[in-house]
Parts: structure tokens; sequence; C-alpha cells
């Protein structure tokens, strides 16, 4: 299967000869990485990824599940009683053994939020999780990056078991890693990262670049890479009339956002979810139709309407601005405004929401949960269009983002474990 | 109106007159110093704005230069060919006004698309069609342009310069923001009110402009835009139109100056001449209660006297106060009511002289008709007793009798002068005159179809609302009888004898006409003389009794006639206590 | 999702045209588009549609020749992040309709090499290939790999799976895991960083692994636990590999030349010795026959880095490993030379 590659874009080209001539990774060294916005802490919601925890299962490649920290499993037919068998040799940062007692707290806390009645028993290296309803998706949500592994302590708020650990943390500016040795697939060729909140250095090993109203003269032989869109751009509606946020869907011109206000750092969305991650969003482009948007508003006749965007927000302030525009060609009056985390406002809204995994079915399940629509059926992909397509009629997807980051020379990622959707800092290595 | 009432207005109004006068003397002088001096100052805030606004033009076109010239927009222009990418270019616009201190500032494609914008970033892409190569736009100075922003429009001096480099060009366009900032930094500002009515939309609401006068002041010259100037009590307002490149009427440049001050000192002046004139008033009044106390006091008093000597108080004596006119007219005034009772006297000396006269001699001829038949009777028993002494029995009782019917004559005659002489004080009760009348008229039935009688038709005219008044009845009746034999005497050959009562307010008349042969003006003042008569016979009484009553009961009589037309005797009572 | 095996197209257009016509009224006529949204060539697209075609009239659907008759079908090659998604859209005036297959291609053949430093594939699995061992004249081979050794015999040109034995290290492998194995009398052994391990292959393939480093004793290397550089007391510092005399060391320099990656091994054939070599010098993984710092071949280009490159048993051929980041498996193929024409 070929992956859609958006990998690599070089400013300089890799034929100069490098400074080192290896081409096996290297184990030793520190990277530096900065960041423009920060991240939480082993999250999945950024495209860097520092794993701290791991999961019981993984998505691969082809979207099946493969094993994780469990390496098999086995379940009940009515899907009610599923048993893991835990990766054995396994342990924590902290040394303490991989096993059931350990793995059973964090998973349970995670599953309860779906599981009302869940329980899991443990015995060794075996776990057993069961709940009174069928529970089909179990692996998808064991895949999922809220169901990671993980223990506390008072030293240690967030104990794991993946190939970095937390050496300091100073939350929302500063978080150090360094490799764990004992990591049961190898520890990582890197030492340590450190990865600080410091905006316009250019100076770190990784960089983030946001897009957005800065523009930054990057270093000589800084390599961008930038991931697959996976960050939806779209505008929300509390209290519009259907036929208004229609209308506006039908008006807004997203060419000028993706190309200029985004810098090309992304397409123009039709869908919650790209077209990368689902194959079938171009089902839902439309053309910009002032005419028809026009005539739906001559039967609405809206008021000034307000459209909020988070503060300190120079990206979406602009497109919010260029939204506002479209909608005075077609006679709605539209007011940016800004708002506060916890006081949205507005009667529309502007946000923002990325992407964690690589697979649909749990990211439309997530992004319906934050529009307080109800159960969301993803069988099969038509099931999973369907639901998309019901999902749209209170959103405007206008864009889907790229993260991009500068990458500095001696920074190596393994070819054959890079992808579009994450850089991977476990396999990246620095050239001595 | 008085005399001291006139006094006091002449002074007063001479004073008002006089402070009036000059008050608006002034105050036209001192309004046309103030024109003066505002229009100086206008024509300097006019020519200051126009060096401000000339300078900042320059100023915008130096900076656009500076803009144009900079390596950032050179290059721009050098890579912009064919379908280059513009968007690595969005924020570039902001960036260049922030150096050059540019409220505006638009890089535009040679398609005229906006690729930057500076004060409105999300307009990128939109047209600005009026850049056009057409254009020289290097010859073109600086503009007003009204230039749209995300929250409205406002007015901005404008430059614009074609950028060139190799294939590539821009157009680059900005300037800077005329608005009230702008104005209120013009030296000589603070002394008036200058403001920026802007001709687009949204339009300001009137109110904003502060004054009906500015406003309609703005509406003329929205339609016809050229220079104006408008004056009212409040200020002075000059409009001086703002046109943009292509002759549209952008906006109004308003300045007012004030005349508050002006108003302020047309106050003072009013309320100083109101002051003045005040006290040109108090002066009239104390010169009038002086004038007064020296002229209309006795003047008052000596048209009091007149006015006593006019109730027939003919001794009054005038007070002399002064020895100027007044004083003089006063003793004058003595002087002609001592010669008034002088001749008062005398005429009723005269007068009761000639009524004496006129009673010797109705007495003497009265008499002297019971006395005659007397006399020849006395002779005829005289020559009787002498001629025939058989017949002198016959003779005898004829002639006592003849001369007990004339001593008869003459106790009547005798009883009427008494009866005149000694009328009693009237007895007052309710009357009904109405009755009276008819009663009165009854006793002369017999007497009126006696026949051989003259024809004389009675009308009875009485009024329904007389009513009853108090009166003594029976005098009452005498008066009446008195003038029905009045009005039968003025009747020989016969007439028309009309008897009517009325009541008016509080009085009631009794009116008696005929149709006799009227009487002359001079016999109607001398009729109520005692023993006036226009009869060859009788005492001449009646009318005087009818007098004599109706002035007991405090009434009045008058008499209308003229002659050939009979007369009207008119009693008038009053209906309430006598 | 379920995980998808690989389906012919044939397979795949049937499949699809079969959802897609029970969508539609019996005996419809239907315009017909295709667009193609994946990576895979435009030739495949047009196979895809006639294929398609074909099976939409076996169900009674004629196809009009123009584009406006309606229904209009739309046949679009996606992609997901799940692999290729075929999807069938069906618009009739304000109605439309939907129709989606998941498909996994087969996976297309390797290419040929091309040039006189020959390489011929021995085999290919998930699991990352460590190294290859060919006995009994290459009519067996064993296979390293990170978690077993494998045993396959050579049968009508295929190799045969056999028995095969799981290594049970004393340490995690490395990330970038990387082993040895030798032929030795009583069968052979295998290197891993941490852990040296011997096998026999009678009367069964067993392995038994212990922790350490040996020495190998041709190379006179050894492994450094945990890593994935070798050591020597011929040279100071750790290095990736070694051949005729030359290091890679594992600080990036490689004697000799910078032209050279992290693997360096040597042939040894009747046109001649080489050291071949990764190459850095081009923007692809490849490998390359040297003459000294020479380069003597075309560089043969590898569907994937380099993951193993070791001598063969025999010096006239040398082991590669290259992880195919297409399909994502590992291919082991034996270098040579052959001389040039």
């Amino acid at each position: 299967m070929k992956r859609p590659v958006w990998v690599w874009l070089a400013l300089s080209s890799l034929a100069v000869a490098p400074a080192s001539a290896a081409t096996r990774p290297h184990y030793g060294g520190s990277l530096t990485v900065e960041l423009s916005t920060w991240i939480p802490v082993d999250s999945t919601t950024s495209a860097l990824s520092i794993p701290i925890t791991e999961t019981l299962v993984r998505f691969n490649a082809r979207g099946g599940i493969e094993p994780g920290l469990s390496v098999a499993w086995q379940r009940d037919a009515d899907l009610k009683r599923w048993r893991f068998s835990l990766r054995p040799k396994v342990t924590f940062h902290d040394g303490e053994p991989l096993n059931g007692a350990t793995t059973a707290p964090s998973l349970l806390a995670a599953l309860k939020k779906k599981y009302s009645d869940v329980s899991i028993q443990t015995g060794g290296q075996a776990i057993v999780i069961q709940s009174s309803e069928a529970m089909p998706d179990l692996l998808r949500d064991l895949a999922a990056p809220s169901a990671t592994v993980f223990r506390s302590s008072v030293a240690n708020p967030l104990i794991g078991t993946g190939p970095f650990r937390i050496a300091a943390w100073e939350p929302g500016r500063r978080l150090a890693v360094v490799a764990f040795e004992d990591y049961w697939g190898g520890r990582p060729y890197l030492d340590s990262v450190t990865v600080g909140l410091v905006a316009g250095q250019a100076r770190a090993d990784i960089f983030e670049i946001p897009f957005g109203l800065t523009r930054r003269i990057l270093p000589e032989g800084i390599a961008i890479w930038s991931s697959a869109p996976r960050t939806l751009v779209a505008i929300t509606s509390a209290s519009v009339q259907p036929a208004l946020l229609q209308a506006l869907a039908l008006l807004i011109d997203r060419a000028p956002i993706v190309n200029v206000l985004a810098q090309r750092k992304g397409e123009a969305a039709f869908s919650l979810l790209p077209q990368w991650l689902t194959g079938y969003a171009f089902l839902f482009q439309t053309s910009p139709d002032l005419s028809r948007a026009k005539q739906l508003v001559a039967q609405v006749h809206p008021g000034p309407i307000s459209l909020s965007y988070p503060v300190n927000d120079v990206f979406l302030r602009s497109v919010a601005e260029r939204v506002a525009l479209n909608a005075r060609d077609a006679g709605i009056t539209i007011q940016p405004t800004t708002s506060a985390l916890n006081n949205p406002g507005g009667n529309l809204r502007l946000i923002e929401w990325r992407i964690n995994s690589e697979d649909p079915a749990t990211e439309l399940v997530r992004i319906a949960a934050e529009l307080g629509a109800g159960h969301v059926d993803t069988g099969k992909p038509e099931t999973l269009y369907e639901a998309e397509r019901s999902l749209l009629e209170r959103v405007i997807p206008l864009v889907h983002l790229r993260e991009t980051y500068g990458i500095a020379p001696r920074v190596r990622f393994e070819p054959s474990k890079s992808d579009s959707f994450a850089l991977h800092l476990e396999d990246a290595w620095v050239q001595p | 109106m008085s005399f001291r009432t006139k006094v006091f207005l002449s002074i007063a109004a001479t004073a008002v007159l006089a402070v009036w006068i000059v008050a608006a003397v002034v105050s036209t002088l001192v309004t046309q110093s103030f024109e003066r001096r505002d229009a100086q100052r206008t024509a300097a805030l006019v020519s200051q704005f126009q060096r401000e606004f000339d300078r900042r033009g320059a100023e915008v076109a130096r900076r656009i230069e500076a803009v144009a010239d900079s390596d950032a927009v050179q290059r721009m222009a050098l890579n912009l060919t064919g379908q280059a990418d513009t968007s690595s270019y969005f924020t570039l616009a902001q960036t260049l006004a922030q150096e050059q201190s540019l409220d505006f500032l638009e890089l535009v494609s040679p398609d005229a698309s906006i690729i930057s914008s500076a004060e409105w970033p999300a307009r990128f892409g939109y047209k600005e069609y009026w850049l056009t190569p057409a254009i020289d736009w290097k010859s073109q100075k600086f503009f007003l342009k009204k230039e749209d922003l995300a929250d409205g429009q406002a007015l901005g001096l404008i430059t614009v310069r074609t950028v060139k480099a190799g294939d590539g060009m821009l157009y680059v366009a900005g300037g800077r923001r005329l608005d009230q900032e702008f104005l209120d930094s013009l030296p000589g500002a603070e002394a008036m009110k200058v403001q920026l009515y802007r001709n687009f939309e949204p339009l300001p609401p009137p109110e904003s402009l502060g004054s009906k006068l500015a406003s309609s002041l703005v509406q003329d010259v929205r339609q016809q835009p050229r220079e104006v100037t408008r004056v009212n009590s409040d200020a002075t307002i000059t409009a001086i139109p703002l046109l943009g490149r292509d002759s549209q009427l952008l906006a109004i440049l308003l300045i007012e100056n004030s005349r508050a001050e002006l108003a302020g000192l047309k106050k003072y002046i009013q309320e100083t001449a109101a002051i003045v004139g005040a006290a040109g008033v108090l002066l009239g009044l104390f010169l009038s209660f002086w004038t007064a106390s020296r002229v209309t006091r006795p003047l008052r008093s000596l048209a009091s006297s007149v006015r006593e000597v006019a109730l027939g108080k003919w001794d009054t004596r005038a007070t002399v106060s002064s020895s100027d006119e007044i004083g003089q007219l006063a003793r004058d005034f003595n002087g002609m009511t001592e010669q008034l009772v002088e001749q008062r006297d005398r005429m009723i000396q005269a007068e009761r002289v000639a009524a004496w006269r006129e009673l010797a001699r109705r007495l003497a001829h009265e008499l002297k008709n019971p006395l005659f038949p007397l006399q020849i009777t006395i002779e005829n028993l005289q020559r009787a007793r002498d001629a025939s002494p058989e017949q002198f029995d016959e003779v005898f009782r004829e002639s006592t009798s003849t001369l007990l019917a004339e001593l008869g004559h003459l106790k009547i005659i005798i009883g009427r002068f008494s009866d005149f002489a000694k009328m009693p004080a009237p007895q007052l009760e309710p009357v009904d005159i109405n009755e009276i009348a008819r009663e009165v008229l009854q006793l002369f039935e017999a007497q009126l179809h006696a026949p051989g009688s003259p024809v004389v038709e009675t009308k009875l005219m009485l009024g329904a609302d007389v009513g009853a008044l108090p009166a003594d009845p029976e005098q009452l009746r005498r008066a009446l009888r008195n003038l029905v034999l009045n009005a039968l005497d003025a009747m020989p050959s016969g007439g028309q004898l009309t008897v009517s009562t009325s009541r008016s307010d509080s009085k009631i008349a009794v009116e008696v006409s005929d149709t006799g042969e009227g009487l002359t003006p001079e016999e109607c003042n001398r009729l109520f003389t005692p023993y006036y008569t226009t009869k060859q016979h009788g005492t001449g009484l009646g009318l005087a009794i009818v007098q004599s009553v109706v002035s007991d009961h405090k009434g009045t009589i008058t008499v209308r006639s003229e002659p050939g037309k009979g007369a009207t005797f008119r009693i008038e009572l009053k209906v309430g206590s006598s | 999702m379920a995980r998808l095996n690989a389906q012919p197209m044939p397979e795949a257009a049937a499949q699809l045209a079969s959802r897609t016509s029970s969508l539609l009224p019996r005996h419809a006529t239907v315009s017909l588009e295709l667009q193609n949204l994946s990576a895979r060539p435009a030739a495949d697209g047009a196979n895809f549609r006639s294929l398609f075609e074909a099976e939409l009239r076996k169900a009674g659907i004629e196809i009009a020749s123009g584009a406006a008759a309606e229904p209009r079908v739309r046949i679009t090659l996606s992609e997901s992040a799940r692999g290729m998604l075929l999807v069938t859209d069906i618009t009739s005036g304000e109605n439309r309709q939907v129709a989606m297959l998941p498909w996994s291609p087969p996976q297309s053949a390797g290419e040929k090499p091309r040039i006189t430093l020959t390489k011929k594939l021995l085999w290919t699995q998930p699991e990352p290939i460590l190294d290859i061992l060919l006995l009994d004249s290459n009519s067996q081979m064993l296979v390293l790999s990170v978690s077993k050794v494998a045993s396959f015999r050579l049968s009508g040109g295929n190799w045969m799976p056999g028995a095969s034995a799981s290594l049970v290290l004393p340490r995690p492998v490395p990330r970038d895991p990387r082993g040895r194995i030798e032929r030795t009398p009583d069968g052979f052994r295998a290197y891993l960083p941490g852990a040296t391990c011997a096998g026999a292959l009678q009367p069964d393939l067993k392995i038994t692994c212990a922790p350490g480093n040996e020495t190998w004793p041709d190379a006179q290397v050894r492994w450094i636990t945990d890593r994935n550089v070798l050591e020597s007391d011929a040279v100071k510092g750790p290095f990736y590999t070694a051949a005729n005399g030359a290091f890679a060391m594992a600080d990036g320099h490689v004697t000799g030349t910078e032209a050279w990656g992290s693997d360096i091994t040597s042939i040894d054939s009747g046109c001649g010795a080489a050291l071949i070599a990764t190459s850095t010098s081009t923007d692809r993984d490849s490998v390359r026959a040297y003459q000294g710092t020479s380069p003597e071949s075309d560089p043969v280009p590898l569907p994937g880095p380099v993951t193993a490159l070791w001598p063969a048993e025999t010096r006239s051929e040398a082991t590669l490993v290259a992880h195919n980041l297409q399909t994502g498996e590992y291919e082991a193929s034996r270098l040579g030379l052959a001389c040039s024409q």
C-alpha cells in the first residue's frame, strides 16, 4: 500500500554531501524541540510523537490492530468478555513489571467512560475485560490514545512503558525526557529530548513552523516536514438557523484561506475528516455558490451574527475576518469577536479540532461526542460516510491544516518508520 | 387714563426708547466687529487646513515612494509574473505600513487584485478596479479617497505608485486617515469647532453635527458642493466641500465660530439696557408720583369739587394749595362757584318771584271766577231789592243758591291749594300698579262715555311681570288721576289715551300718553313748576302734585312730547324699598 | 476495520459493481465516469473502469455514451489511511447514493536488477531479516530474524518453510536490530548485540542464546550490547560495518571516502573484487560496487533502506537486506558481480 507522501520537502537538497556519510541510525545525542504552542505531555494531538506511554494494541498501517503491550487476545462470541495476554518482560519506567495488576487501573478508568459497568480481572500476565454489554469496538477503544497504560506516583505523575521517560517537567513550558534503556522494543537512538515553548528562535533541532502571520527566515539546510492534514478548522453553530448555516457553507471561498492565510499548509475542507483519512471526503466537495447563498439569505433575513475565535490566535482571527468578508458579499453581517476558553460565546464559533489517530471511526466518534451528537454508527465506510454527513448539518468545515516542522540537518529519521501522520522521535537520531 | 399715568408712561417710554436705541446701536457695532473677527479666523483656519493638507499629502507621497522603493516591494514586483504565488506576501503590507506609519497600504497586482492589505488584511484577492494602468499615477498627487475597512469606512489621504521590476509590476496605494484627530491638530482649531462630515454610508446622524444650522448647511452643500457660510444666533458655520479624485463629494469641513461670546455680550448689553430702562421706568414712576402730588392731586381735588357742584353743592370750595396755574385754577373755580351760587340764588329768587306772581295770577284768576258771580249776584240782590221787591224773594233764593255754589267752588279751589300745601308723607305698602291703573281708568269711564263728550279711545297696556312695589296707593291714584286728567284736557276733540306699565331691572314705569297738541320743549321744562299750566283754567297744581308724589316715592317723572304729536308722561318708581 | 487481504482488481470491480447495481433501478441506463484520486497509475484507473463497466452490464445496467444521462455514476479510486477505497456515487437530480469498497490490491514484483552488480531476491517477510545463511549447496536457507531462526528448503524454485526456532534473548532487541549468522561445524552461530546464540540443525533446528558478545571468528569483531555497532581491537571506536580494511564508523566517517553509507562489505568474484557499499550520493537508497574508492558499477536502486549487508558464506556474494517501504516487508537478496557486457 502506498502511503500518501507529504514527507521531506527539503529546503536544501539532500544531495549535498552531508557532514557525515552514515546511513545507519546512530545511538546517542540529545535533541531539542521548540514549539510555538504547547502540547500536553504524551499527547497525540500533535504531529510530534514523544511516546511515554503505550496502549495494549495499536493500529497498523493497514487499519488493522496489531499487538502493543498485549501480544494476543481472545474474545467470547457475544463480545462481552475479552482476554488479553500481556507482553512479557515489559517494565514501567520505574522498574515495576507490566502485569495485570499494574495494567488494570489506568485501563479501567479509560474504559469506564464508554462502558459504564466494565470490569477487569487480572491474573499474572493476563487481564480479562468484561461488561454486561457487548464491546465490539473494544480493540479500537484500547488502541485509542486515551487508553494508554500508565501509573502515577507522588514523584512522577506519568510512569509509562514507552521508549521515553520523563526526566523533568514544567507543565506548559518545558519537558525533558530521556531514553528508557530497558524499553522492550529497543531503547530509542536518542539519549534525551527536550521540548520547550520558545517562539521564533529556530535554533532547536526540530521547531514548529506555525502558519499564521509570522514568517520566519529559516537557517540554511533546514528541512521542512509537513504532516498530513490533521487539524480541522471549522465553524460550529450554537444558535444559527440551518438555512443560514447552509448559506454560509455555500458562500465561503476556501481557496484563499488555504492558499494565503494558511500559506498552502493545508487543503480546503468540505468534510470533518480529511480525504487521506477516510478516502471519501471528496464526496462532500462543493463549489461556492453565491447566488444560491443569497437566495437562502433572502428567505431568512438574518440580523448581525457574532463569530467567536480564541483570543490571541492570529490565524483564526484572520480566518474569521475573511469569513466575515465573504458573508458581507451575500448580505450577512458577521462580527468577529474573541472568546475565552471557558466562555465561548458567539452565535458561531471558529474551532480547531485535531485528529489524534489514523482511525477514521475513532475520530468521528470523538468529534460526534464533542458536538453533542448521539451514537455514531461506524461499521462500514458507507455508514461512516452517512454519520459524517449528518454531523455536517451543524458544522462548516473550512480547511484541514498540516503541522509543519523545521528539522535541522543533523536530525535523521528511520525512513521505514516515518509516516505522514506524525514525527516519531523514538525513531529519530542525530548525526554526530 | 390719569395724568399721573400719562406722566409715568411718557417718562418711562422716553427712558426705554432712549436706552433701546443706544443698546441697538452698540449691539450692532459689536456684532459687526465679531463677525469680522470670525471671518478672519475662519479664513486663517481654512488656510491652515489647506497647508496642512498639502503637507500631509506630500508626506504620504514620500512614504509611499519609500515603500515602493523598498527592497521587499521591488523583489515582490520582480516575482510577480504569470501565476506567481502571492500568498507569502500576505502580511507584507502590514509590516511596511507599520514601518512607514501609514494607516492604509495595499499592494495590488496588475490585474487589480489585492495581494496584501494593511488596513483590511482579510481582503486579499478582492479587486481594486479603480487602480488602472490608464492613469499616470506618478503625475497624480495625493487625493482624498473613501477607504473600506472591516468595521466601516474612513476617509484617507491617498497616493498611488506603480512599481515595475523586470516583467513584474504592482501598485502601491496607501496613505493616512483624514479624521477628527487630523483636524484637532490644526493650529487655531482649539478656538473653533472644526468637524469633518463624512459624506458616505453610514451617514452620520444629523444630531451628530450639534445644531440644526450645521445640518441644513450640510444638506445644502451635499446637493450642490460649494463653500457656504451661514449664521444664526448661536454660531457662524462655514462649510467647505472636500472632493475626491473624481470630484465626488467625500466630506465636508465644517468650521464653526461660536457666537456665544457675542451672544453673551449682547445679552450683557441687553441686560444693562434693561436695567437702565428699568431705572428709567422707576424714575418715571417717581417723577409721576412727584408730579401727581404736585399736579394731579390738586386737579383731582378740583375735579371732586366740580362733581360736588354738579351734584348741586354749588357752594363747594376747592382747595388752593399752590400759587401756580393749578392754584389759579382752584381760585378761579371757587370764584365760579361763588358766582354760580349767587346766580342760583338770584334765579331761585326770581323763580320764586315768578312762581309767586304766577300763583298770584292763578289765584287771582281762580278766585276771580267765583268772585265775579258773587259780585253779580249780590248786585242782583241789591237791584232786586231796589227794583223789584216782589221778586226779591225769588231773586234772593236764586242768588243765594248761586252764592253758595260759588262759595263752594271757592272752597274747592282753596282746598286744592291746601291739599297741595300739606300733602302727607306716603304710607308705603305693596301696591299692584296695574290694578291702580285699571282703577283710575275705570273712574273716567263714565266721563269718557258721557254723551256729548269727545271720543277718547282708552288703551291699557299693562306689563304682566310688573308685580308689586312699595307705595302709597292713594297718592299713586291721585297722581295717575291727575295725569289722566291732563291727558284728557290735552285732547279736547278726542284722541287716544294710553296707560301702560312696564318693568325693567328694579324699576317700574307707568306711562300716560295722549294724542293731543303736544308740548314745546320750553313747556316741557316748566311743566312741573307749581301753578304752571298750559291750560286756560285749572289751578296748575295737578302736575305739581304728581311731581310731589313721585318725589316722595323717590321716583322720577319725565315728559316727552313734540308739538302736534301728543305727550307722554313717564313715572319711574323703584321696586325696592323707597 | 478488519485487515484486508489482497484482492485482485477484477474481483474488486465485480464486488463494487454488484453493490452499485443494487442501488440502481433494474435495467437502468447510466452515464459513467471515473476519477483517480489515488497514487495508482492511470492505467489502473482505465483497467478498473473497463472491468466495472463489464460487471454493470452483466447486472443489466446499460452505459450511456454521453456524460449527461442520469443517473450519473462516478467511480473514484481513492485512498484512506487504511488503504485503497473504491467509491461509487450515484446522483440523480438532488438525490445521491454512495457505495464504498475498501480494497487491498496485490503487491507488484520487485525490480529486476539491471546492472552488473546483480541482485537476486531470496526471501521477503514482514519481520526484519538480520542475516541469511545458505546451506546444502544453496538448497537450505536459514533466515535469522529478530525473534527466530527459520529454515527453508528450496523446492521447485521456491523456498518452502521448514522448522523454526525462537530466539530467547537476555536483552531487548535494539531499535536498529542487527545480527549475523555464520556456519559452524556443528550447526550455526548467531551473533546479536548482547547475545550469542548457538544453533543446531540436527536432529531438529534449535538455538540457544547466552548473554555476551562473542568475537566473530573470521572478522574478529564483536557487538556492543544494546547497540547497533561493532567494536574491534583493530580500530578505535565503534563502527557499523567493515570490509577490506575500511570501517564505517559510528561517528559517520567511513575511512576512505565520504560517498559510502554505514553498510559496506566486499565481494570477490570472477569479475574482480569489489567493495559493496550503500551509497549516500543519490537521493534514494542504493548499493554500488567500488574498486578502491572509485565506483565500478552503476548504483543498484533499492526499494528502501539497507538494514543488513554482510558477506555471504561464499566470498563471491553478499547478503543484502532492504526494507521495502512500499510493501513494508524486508527483502533479503544476494548480491553478486556479473561481468559487464
